[in-house]
């Protein structure tokens, strides 16, 4: 059938089928910045298309349906390369970051405008009640609105976007376009899904109904013979190669307990099969007709399940050491069922798994018993997490091809290096037969720091030689991606009258779920990320974790702090209630400061003895003084009605930059023939700026501006070795090696000049916009002529300058978020009327992109902390697996106060000053908005989320 | 994706219906498609024909008279009836109502006729449009009938429509000059959500100004369909609504007109506690709204 439209002002006739939906005609039409996010859920907005100038969803509506109509897409804003005033001020409030659905708020923002060209604060929430983001959390767009406005009147912003910092220096600390903005916000190719080429393969999964099952049996003949079918494979004819999916350091701190398939499933949603056919309807025949029998086992769901004794075993299989083999090993795999397999454990990791226990850890400094004995008052308190969702726009998809006998792999990944280690591993092939391009990732959030599809579709392309593309649908995303582990952690803590604390000892419990990828390190930070705010000088620490069937954990932005931070930083204040002293005054009394030794961190190490280190920049006291003075802390608040009652808590946090002895960056900086640089940096920018940060140094050293700077990163056939985007450590370690790099040019550059020149290189200097200069003769030599002169035949070469970061020093962000929530005592609503967050990132070399990466962090937690929860049946079913139902935060969950504020400290080790940025900004809502309930009705909530229902069962209003 | 099927588009109703009975369970009528193809979108193979009615005369517009009142047709969006200036001055709680649902996209397609055949509990557009006393008029091959909204659902996502029949139109009395409306949507989150409770309340009062003279208070989420709580509604004839505590002691007789149960999002006692506890208030709210004017 055929559809007579405009598109864009131009009239088209297109041929469709019934069952296309208008998304599938656009893009097909070339239009892929009309995207989706959730399978047509119709709750992203990522989407959002103009139909007879009213904003729709293209993906719930039928190509047919728009017969006759007058249609626009994201791809009418930019004339040519030129942005539009609303795109322009989207990348200029740095609300443009992962960016998936960018181009759609475009759009939509550009029709607000023209209908309604000076929308209130109410109305532009509105407009955006149907636009999904995780990583700004909203508060920008507000601004993006204001300055759009403000440039179409006047030709220019009269509103501050972000505070400034460093005078000194020309790009670090200062607002400047993200340097991949315009791609991003125009909707230029540059996703995955952007990459794959016609006739590519579509695989699809084949996954376990059951929480805990023995496959008994798999018949896959009728479906290879189905149409279109390449390939199926399952544990049947996958490698016998176990692995870990966690994209970390190598020696890899976790268990190998996996294969791409396996004879046991471990949660409803494990892969059984993976379907590799021309198209993804074949591909969904002949799934239909795999045939599976399943043993089922017992599922276990909670760690106290895990740990009872004769719990069912979820991972019983032959334990191997590839190092540190403890005694005793043959008894304790005598009579193992094969159908198990095997947990490799690279170094031990003090697992016991015949028990469940995928992983222990213990700590210690000082002496907790006197600490305990000496203390006025000892209080215990259980705090327990739940499980929750990463939610990126994008959701997993890789596109893998043979390219050159090599395998390409087109990933949406935080670590492309650890990516080729694993899938070699996986494919039994070396590291210089894969090439990882990682493209523009549409929101990570720790899930992509995971090898959760790139191992089945590069061992899929490489055994078939076809192009193949897999995308998680967004159920996929929810039952078989990775979350963040549920913990339960016990805090026991002593304090004297005074306030001052005289022991903590931490027990945290977390529950891993199938796979014991990240099982030692994200309990580990849990307590590595609280205990060093406090001075308190005998402190301990249990950790174990459990193995269960709830569906995968794994990395999520702030890894295992938010948990510990929510127990720890509660306890402390239900310590001050129990002692009777003002919290703040109980957190001022207790918490580091400059200079102190941090002993604790010795047994905190992942895996390894960690670096004891002083407390280097720390803005902790300014945050807290500076966030008390904002919420007028002690001052009580009118209520907005008889039945509800206002509180206001705070919660110190942390966090680190990377992790020193472990992580390791490297970049080179290459001056091009006519005096531009290119940048190759192994570092990979998941939308958060890191690029941009790499250009603005390569910038500030070589006083180029930074459109003479382009960069390529993330790439592993032609960037260097980067450890990845995680632990909050890409400015840190990928920006340190970018500043190591431009320096080491700097230095061949001056060298070079001096040649040419003929002069000393004390003499030289370099300045704005690209050129040496003598100070001692005045001449002038272009970064343009020295380069062409070095590279003419006679010349000493193209220069290159090189950088390598390792370090042990330590740069740890501080901060404090303050929350004033409403509670009401009769329905147990809670509603956050402010929520400020203050941290000290060091210098925030892109200020704008820092403030929106705290409100969207801070959104989050909020989220997590009040109604984000997966929820599974009693058979380990997900209950919860679209974002309807699981719950995210919109901009109608704003806060109705919402302030980020950058606390202004120098650090000595990061590059010009910073630290990380975003992944502490996920601590502090729970303990906050907990601290603040507490001070409204006078009950402690112990686990997330904290419903209005528990509310009110612990105001005893219902039992 | 959404799965492989015929598209047809009839041009008059009987055709509609025509094509309804001739595809039973194979075919679906299709309006705005929020819902239908929301459903589709996993690729699963629900319908083989899509009848798209979308267009169909007799279902569009909104027509008003002081006489008649007013005549939605079944294919106009939430988004005309938010913004038509009659209805947000006469019948403001039916736009209490629809400006809930989902978000600007959802009420731009959605439609007021497929928020009611669709029948799910929660919908926000149902709730409203019981209080005010709605009728649907509904066209089948053997001509039209008219049901009033209160019996047009017979179970959890049935309805009273044959297999020939289609929703054309719903109708609304004019409500009184002055009267009280309110529409309350309780979920965890404000937007992009589905109620966890919804409260409609209409409420008339005497020359007195207090003594209420008509009530009609509809509930969402609260039974396997949408309901009128008739038991409160009749507790509060002849009551004094300025009186708080009178109005706050109908909490001890929802409970008869329905007692939520246990659900994954929030437990029984939980939704009970807070039907005792809003249904009053909502109808306080209502009063407010009346007694402003
Ligand atoms: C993201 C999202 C959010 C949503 N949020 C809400 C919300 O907050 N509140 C809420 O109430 N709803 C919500 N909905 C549901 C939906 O949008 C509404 O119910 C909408 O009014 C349905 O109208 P439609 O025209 O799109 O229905 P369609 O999808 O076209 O049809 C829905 C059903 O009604 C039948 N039908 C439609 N018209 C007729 C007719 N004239 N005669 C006979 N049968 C008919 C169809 O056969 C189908 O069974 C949401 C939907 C989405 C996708
Ligand atoms: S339907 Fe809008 S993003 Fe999926």
């Amino acid at each position: 059938m055929n559809v007579r439209c405009t598109i864009n002002g131009k009239s088209v006739s297109v041929s469709v089928e019934p069952g296309d939906t208008l998304r599938m005609m656009l893009v097909r039409l070339g239009h892929f910045s009309v995207r989706d996010s959730d399978d047509g859920e119709g709750f992203a907005g990522s989407d959002t298309v103009i139909v007879d100038d009213r904003p729709v969803y293209a993906n719930l509506m039928l190509a047919l349906q728009a017969e006759g109509s007058v249609i626009r897409t994201p791809d009418s804003l930019a004339q040519g390369g030129r942005l539009s005033v609303v795109q322009q001020a989207m990348i200029d409030a740095g609300i443009v970051q992962s960016a998936y659905n960018a181009p759609a708020t475009a759009l939509l923002l550009t029709w607000l405008l023209e209908h309604d060209p000076d929308p209130s604060r109410e109305t532009v929430k509105d407009v955006l009640s149907g636009i999904f983001v995780r990583d700004t959390g909203y508060e920008h767009y507000f601004l993006a609105v204001q300055l759009a406005r403000e440039y179409r009147d006047s030709g220019r912003y009269a509103s501050e976007i972000a505070p400034q910092f460093r005078d000194h220096l020309s790009y670090v600390g200062k607002v400047k376009p993200k340097v991949d903005g315009r791609q991003l916000v125009a909707g230029w190719k540059s996703f995955v899904e952007d990459r794959v080429e016609p006739g590519a393969c579509t695989m699809i999964m084949l996954r376990s109904p059951h929480a805990h099952a023995y496959v008994t049996k798999l018949d896959t003949a009728e479906a290879e013979a189905m149409p279109g079918v390449i390939a199926i494979i399952t544990a049947a004819n996958c490698p016998d190669v176990f692995y870990m999916s966690a994209g970390q350091g190598n020696p890899e701190p976790s268990p190998y307990d996996r294969r791409l398939f396996n004879w046991k499933v471990r949660h409803v949603g494990d892969r059984v099969a993976a379907i590799v056919a021309e198209t993804e309807e074949q591909a969904k025949a002949a799934r239909e007709k795999i045939k599976v029998e399943y043993q089922v086992l017992k599922p276990i769901f909670t760690v106290e399940e895990a740990m009872a004794p004769g719990a069912p075993v979820v991972q019983n299989g032959v334990a191997e050491y590839l190092s540190g083999a403890p005694d005793g090993l043959d008894a304790y795999n005598k009579g193992v069922d094969p159908r198990e397999g095997k947990v490799i454990y690279p170094f031990p990791l003090h697992a016991d798994i015949r028990r469940n226990v995928a992983a222990a850890a213990h700590g210690a400094i000082g002496d907790v018993a006197q600490g305990f004995a000496d203390a006025d008052v000892v209080i215990e308190r259980t705090y327990q997490s739940s499980q929750i969702q990463c939610t990126p726009l994008e959701p997993h998809i890789v596109y893998t091809k043979i390219d050159n006998d090599r395998l390409v792999v087109h990933a949406s990944t935080q670590v492309p290096f650890h990516l080729r280690r694993i899938v070699a591993r996986v494919c039994g092939i070396d590291e210089n037969k894969i090439h990882v391009i990682k493209e523009k990732v549409g929101g990570g959030y720790g899930s992509k720091q995971d090898i959760l599809v790139e191992d089945v579709a590069g061992y899929a392309t490489w055994i078939t030689r076809r192009p193949i593309l897999y995308r998680n649908t967004r159920e996929e995303e929810f039952i078989a991606n990775s979350t963040r582990h549920p913990m339960r952690v016990t805090v026991k803590m002593g304090a004297r009258k005074d306030g001052t604390l005289t022991a903590v000892y931490m027990d945290v419990r977390a529950n891993t779920g199938p796979y014991g990828n990240h099982c030692l390190t994200v309990p580990m930070n849990a307590c590595s990320k609280t205990l060093p705010l406090l001075n308190c000088p005998n402190m301990k620490f249990d950790v174990t974790t459990y193995y269960s069937n709830i569906p995968p954990t794994g990395a999520y932005q702030g890894y295992g702090a938010p948990k510990g931070s929510y127990a720890l930083m509660t306890c402390l204040a239900e310590m001050a209630e129990a002692v009777g002293v003002d919290p703040l005054e109980m957190a001022k009394k207790n918490h580091v400061e400059r200079g102190f030794m941090l002993e604790i961190l010795k047994s905190l190490g992942e895996g390894r003895e960690g670096t004891v280190v002083p407390v280097g920049s720390c803005g902790l006291r300014k945050a807290l003084d500076e966030g008390a003075r904002m919420i007028g802390w002690g001052k009580k608040e009118k209520a907005p009605g008889n039945d509800w009652r206002i509180g206001k808590g705070f919660a110190m946090i942390q966090q680190g930059s990377g992790l020193p002895g472990l992580d390791h960056a490297t970049c080179d900086v290459v001056l091009n023939t006519d005096g531009t640089f290119m940048v190759h940096s192994g570092g990979s920018d998941i939308g958060t700026g890191l690029d941009t940060i790499s250009v603005k140094c390569v910038s500030e050293v070589l006083c180029v501006p930074m459109e003479k700077v382009s960069i390529l990163s993330g790439d592993t056939d032609n960037t260097l070795f980067d450890t990845g985007a995680y632990a909050s450590s890409g400015t840190y370690f990928s920006g340190n090696a970018t500043l190591k790099a431009a320096e080491n040019l700097k230095e061949k550059v001056l060298a070079e000049a001096a040649l040419q020149m003929g002069e000393k290189v004390e003499h030289l200097v370099l300045r704005a916009p690209g050129e040496v200069f003598s100070n001692k003769t005045g001449n002038v030599l272009s970064y343009a002529k020295l380069s062409h002169d070095a590279l003419t035949g006679v010349g000493r070469g193209q220069l290159v300058g090189y950088g390598s970061f390792v370090t042990n020093n330590a740069a740890i962000p501080y901060g404090a978020h303050f929350a004033q929530v409403a509670v009401n005592v009769r329905t147990g609503e809670v509603k956050v009327q402010k929520f400020y967050a203050l941290q000290d990132a060091g210098t925030p070399i892109n200020p704008e992109l820092a403030l929106c990466q705290m409100y969207g962090a801070a959104l989050k937690s909020i989220g997590h902390s009040l109604y984000e929860d997966l929820v599974l049946d009693k058979d380990g079913v997900c209950l919860t697996p679209d974002f309807t139902r699981y719950g995210v935060p919109m901009t109608s969950e704003l806060p109705e106060d919402f302030k980020a504020v950058l606390i202004d400290e120098d650090d000595e080790y990061g590059p010009f000053g910073a630290k990380s940025i975003s992944e502490i900004a996920t601590n502090g809502a729970a303990p906050a908005i907990a601290n603040a309930i507490h001070d409204a009705v006078g009950v402690w909530i112990r686990s997330w989320p904290f419903t209005p229902e528990k509310i009110l069962r612990q105001m005893g209003k219902i039992s | 994706m959404i799965a492989r099927f015929d598209y047809h588009v009839p041009a008059s109703l009987d055709e509609a219906c025509a094509l309804k009975k001739e595809y039973g369970n194979t075919g679906i009528v299709v309006a705005g498609g929020s819902d239908v193809y929301a459903k589709m979108h996993l690729g699963d193979h629900l319908y083989d024909h899509v009848i798209d009615i979308k267009k169909i005369e007799d279902m569009q517009g909104i027509r008003w008279s002081e006489t008649e009142g007013l005549s939605l047709g079944a294919a106009v969006t939430h988004h005309e009836i938010e913004r038509h200036p009659v209805i947000k001055e006469r019948y403001d709680v039916l736009v209490q109502g629809v400006r809930t649902i989902g978000s600007l996209q959802v009420r731009n397609r959605g439609t007021i006729g497929g928020n009611i055949c669709t029948a799910a509990p929660s919908a926000d557009g149902i709730g409203p449009l019981l209080v005010l006393d709605a009728s649907c008029v509904i066209h089948g091959l053997g001509g039209e009938r008219t049901v009033p909204l209160k019996d047009f659902f017979t179970g959890p996502k049935q309805t009273v429509l044959a297999d020939d029949e289609v929703l054309v139109r719903v109708t609304v009395p004019t409500p009184a000059p002055s009267y009280g409306g309110a529409y309350f949507k309780y979920g965890r989150r404000n937007a992009m959500e589905i109620a966890l409770l919804g409260i409609s309340v209409y409420l008339e009062v005497a020359d007195d100004g207090k003594t209420c003279s008509a009530m009609r208070i509809a509930l969402g989420t609260s039974a396997p369909i949408p309901i009128r709580a008739q038991k409160t509604e009749a507790y509060y004839i002849g009551k004094d609504l300025s009186d708080r505590q009178v109005v706050e002691a109908a909490s001890s007789i929802i409970l008869e007109d329905a007692s939520p149960r246990n659900s994954w999002r929030a437990d029984g006692e939980f939704r009970r506690s807070l039907l005792k506890l809003l249904v009053p208030r909502t109808v306080r709210t209502a009063y407010g709204a009346l007694t402003r004017e």
